[in-house]
């Protein structure tokens, strides 16, 4: 008897598509892209005794929180939307400074020094010193403390921008400028928060 | 005899389907790969509060996420907890669990740790300022206040 050679009969792979598919859903649904955003700070190290620097009252603006979420700039009260562009004048120092024009003339003008800046020559004067003081207290809402700190980075951001601008004529971002670059704008604006401890 | 058989019936050839699970499946291993399982659930509520100058935290293996909120089972109290990974973390342990994070990174990675603080707007100060003490104590001086993208209203 003669025998037939047979082939194997192939494996109906129709359905290995529908199987894929509900593996890809499943993890489709299961996927989170979403990264993690935030105000990014460096916190100063720890050291058991406070330390005290002395610091010159016209190099500090004073921003306080308390527990009624009332905000205080300077000496006086203001609202968060006027937070940042106080914040700017302060940082840019432009002013001829006058110390005996009362306080509030002392307070909106930190001191410039000579900094050696790339790209901005020698005798480029920073406000390198200057400080911005947040208080808190124990009782401030962390959503009233966020939009302060907001405001603050928003205001060296808007800053930094200007100058990259000026300077550079270009945006202030990493894509656009060169390591130095941005270094050399981060120095002359030097992000200076001070974040004081809540008070009890 | 003509070249062009006119009048032939002819049938649409079928398209060749045999690809499909391979391309499906090149799909998929992507999903896979990108995928990363949500290891802890949040015992805490945690709504974060809109900023608009938030940065991306980039890269995820250096992070740690510490949740700050009311509990959500009502057993554990009304008051702002901690949570880290699975448990509740209380303020004195803080010093310890960052620590041993911290050592459980690879060694070049250790310097570059970065705390990201997920806080509920509701939050009283009194308690992120406890937890950013206890993180200066831990050595943990990268932090991040975790918040939503917002577009600036006025510029």
């Amino acid at each position: 008897m003669a025998r037939k050679k047979r082939k194997a009969p192939s494996i109906n792979s129709s359905s290995s598509a529908d199987l894929a598919f509900t593996l890809l859903i499943f993890f489709l649904v299961v996927t989170s892209m979403d990264t993690d955003e935030g105000l990014t700070r460096l916190l100063p190290r720890w050291t058991e005794e406070q330390t005290n620097q002395d610091i010159k009252k016209r190099n500090i603006l004073n921003v306080l929180v308390n527990a009624n979420n009332d905000l205080m700039i300077g000496d006086d009260f203001g609202k968060v939307e006027d937070l940042c562009e106080k914040a700017k004048n302060f940082i840019k120092a432009e002013g001829e400074f006058a110390g005996d024009r009362g306080p509030e003339y002392i307070q909106a003008n930190p001191e410039k020094y000579p900094e050696l800046v790339q790209y901005f020559g020698a005798d480029t004067k920073t406000p390198k010193n200057h400080v911005i003081s947040l208080q808190s207290d124990y009782g401030t809402s962390y959503e009233m403390y966020i939009k302060v700190q907001n405001e603050l980075v928003a205001a060296y951001n808007q800053l930094r921008e200007e100058l990259s601008q000026s300077k550079f004529g270009k945006p202030y971002d990493e894509e656009e400028l060169s390591k130095e670059q941005m270094q050399a704008i981060k120095d002359y604006y030097p992000m200076n928060i001070s974040e004081a401890n809540a008070k009890y | 005899m003509s070249k062009f058989n006119k009048g032939g019936k002819k049938e649409m050839p079928e398209l060749n389907t045999s690809s499909l699970p391979d391309l499906v499946f090149s799909i998929l291993f992507f999903f896979m790969c990108i995928t990363h399982m949500r290891e802890e659930t949040a015992k805490v509520l945690v709504n974060t509060p809109q900023a608009s100058e938030v940065v991306k935290l980039e890269n995820k293996s250096l992070v740690t996420t510490l949740l700050v909120g009311k509990p959500k089972d009502k057993k554990y109290g009304v008051e702002s907890l901690i949570q880290f990974n699975d448990d509740f973390l209380d303020i004195e342990n803080v010093v310890p669990k960052m620590t041993q994070q911290r050592q459980s990174m690879k060694e070049v990675d250790q310097p570059k740790m970065q705390v990201s603080m997920k806080i509920d707007r509701d939050t009283k100060m009194g308690v992120v300022t406890e937890l950013k003490t206890q993180l200066r104590k831990a050595q943990c001086l990268k932090i991040s206040y975790s918040a939503k993208k917002q577009i600036r209203r006025n510029k």
